[in-house]
């Protein structure tokens, strides 16, 4: 069997059009590869779906119109219900976090092409946007007060050696828990697609009886291809739903 | 800077050891948890998918907030008020209705009642009517019924007096017959009282 | 008495439904909802999540002071409360959301 057809090989980073690095920061080459090549097809598809079919003409929107607005809204809708109408001011940098991760885990369904969000390193770094933005959020809104939240109200004095540090680990950890539960989302399902799709491919080149077998991995693929796209969607609503909790925390931190 | 000294970090073929299992078999299944076989864990490429996510996600931030965004918010709003507008107007159309209704209603209680007025004046008048008719016809005939009367009293009253005349004669006439002499008229005159003051 | 009813009913289920309208006007659809798979695999990852800061933050401790293996001990120790309140508090928030 060929190196391609591992289920992990999708997952490597290589790159693409030239093997020659396109220049040099801080000493790290730079490479066009099939990852930045997806982030780029990201953004511009994004942007082309949000942008080309919204006229303002039409008061009836057109199919790809819907979407666009139905993207909007419900991001919206996630916002107000989870960090109220002060959290809407943050509107712009949720909506790119949504539809960043929403392409990029969408656009990984192709045959083909890269999941962005199926590595680690990428799913950090958005988290640490997520962290690093709302810890500062909290400071500039509540100053000092913003360190309460590592002591629930209610907590007698004489246990606040043992909370604090409890509440700091968990706030710690939620960059982490952020970007390992999308990685590990997309790993898994990209995976298992990949795996039903070699399995097909394996029956069929076997011949004979064993091609008419390929049906079952066939519809093997069919079915987690579906849910790949309840879990491509999920997981972007879900780290919309975390930061937008975070906000919250980090806009109400000094009030108790 | 020395791209020859640094370690490759994209070999253009896989390593045999990294990406290859010595089996077939257990690379799909093994390769994945194998050491080093997972392309997320090669710290190489984090640099370069770093770079190129701090680049596409600002290019995104930037096009969606500067084009995107407004635009949608701003045909978002624009439906928002025109809907408004619309189920303001319909309100409005239907209040109007609501009211032309109630108007319709009182008009027609107020000409409902006016109608039951009048046609209780209209029985009023004529039972008054009929009542004093039947009044006066009362009156009439009591009138006839007692002058009737009267006459009849009188009748019988002269009749009475007829009677005692024809019965005192009558009597004496009897007696003398009788006994061969007049009786005493005065007796007679008491005896025939008393019998007609009985019968 | 009571003069055509149907038009006056028609009236006031017209009322009806524009107030309907004004009051739910942007279409809104519910969030979808988390499946127990999702919710556990959400749990787990938060609970690991927590354990890890507390193994790395007391490794560095370690490093730093030369505690050896204490702070790794009770770093592992505050990760896992931390964890466990990680996973209380998405239990919370979930049936908060879920049955509110």
């Amino acid at each position: 069997m060929a190196a391609g057809h591992s289920p992990m090989e999708q997952f490597e980073v290589k790159p693409v059009l030239q093997q020659e690095p396109l220049f040099q920061l801080w000493g790290q080459d730079i490479f066009l590869t099939n990852s930045a090549l997806w982030m780029i097809i990201v953004v511009l598809a994004a942007t082309a779906l949000l942008t080309l079919p919204v006229r303002m003409a039409g008061i009836i929107p057109g199919r790809a119109q819907s979407v666009a607005e139905l993207l909007y809204e419900f991001v919206a809708k996630i916002v107000t219900d989870m960090a109220g109408d002060a959290g809407m001011r943050y509107f712009p940098l949720i909506f790119t976090l949504f539809c960043f991760v929403l392409f990029s885990n969408l656009l990984g369904m192709l045959p083909y092409s890269f999941t962005v969000t199926s590595h680690i390193i990428v799913t950090f770094a958005l988290a640490m946007v997520v962290f690093v933005f709302t810890t500062l959020l909290g400071l500039w809104h509540n100053g000092l007060g913003f360190f309460k939240i590592f002591l629930p109200s209610g907590v007698p004095w004489w246990l606040w050696w043992l909370i604090i540090p409890i509440e700091i680990i968990s706030y710690l950890s939620r960059p982490i828990s952020l970007s390992v539960r999308l990685f590990a989302n997309m790993l898994a399902g990209h995976t298992m697609l990949k795996v039903f799709a070699g399995f097909v491919v394996t029956f069929i080149s076997a011949g004979g009886a064993f091609s008419a077998l390929s049906i079952f991995p066939l519809l093997g693929a069919v079915a987690v291809t579906a849910l790949e796209f309840l879990i491509a969607f999920l997981q972007a609503y879900v780290f919309t739903v975390l930061t937008c909790i975070y906000i919250n925390d980090a806009l109400h931190a000094g009030e108790h | 800077m020395a791209t020859d000294v640094a370690p490759e970090p994209y070999p253009g073929s896989p390593e045999p050891d990294a990406t290859h299992g010595t089996h077939e078999g257990t690379e799909a299944h093994g390769g994945a948890k194998g050491g080093g076989g997972l392309p997320q864990l090669k710290p190489e490429s984090f640099a370069g998918q770093l770079f190129w996510l701090a680049v596409t996600f600002a290019l995104l931030f930037v096009l969606l907030t500067t084009v995107a965004l407004p635009r949608i918010g701003a045909v978002l709003a624009a439906r928002k008020a025109r809907i408004k507008a619309d189920l303001d107007d319909a309100a409005a159309a239907q209040r109007r209705a609501e009211e032309a209704g109630q108007a319709l209603e009182l008009a027609m209680a107020e000409a409902r009642n006016r109608a039951r007025k009048l046609g209780e004046e209209a029985r009023e008048r004529v039972r008054a009517e009929v009542d004093a008719t039947t009044r006066s016809e009362n009156d009439r005939l009591a009138a006839d019924v007692a002058r009737a009367e009267a006459r009849i009293q009188q009748m019988r009253e002269a009749a009475l007096a007829n009677v005692r005349g024809i019965a005192t004669e009558t009597a004496s006439a009897v007696v003398e017959r009788l006994s061969g002499t007049a009786a005493d008229p005065a007796v007679i005159a008491a005896a025939v009282d008393g019998v007609l003051a009985r019968g | 008495m009571s003069d055509d009813p149907p038009s006056d009913d028609r009236l006031k289920d017209l009322g009806k439904r524009i107030a309907e309208a004004q009051g739910q006007q942007p279409g809104h659809k519910p969030p979808p909802p988390a499946s127990g798979l999702g919710a556990a695999l959400r749990m787990s990852t938060e609970l690991v999540a927590a354990v890890v800061v507390g193994l790395v933050l007391g490794f560095g401790i370690d490093w730093l002071f030369g505690t050896r293996p204490f702070g790794l001990l009770v770093g592992l120790g505050l990760g896992i409360a931390a964890g466990f309140f990680n996973v209380f508090r998405l239990a919370a928030q979930m049936s908060k959301k879920g049955r509110g």
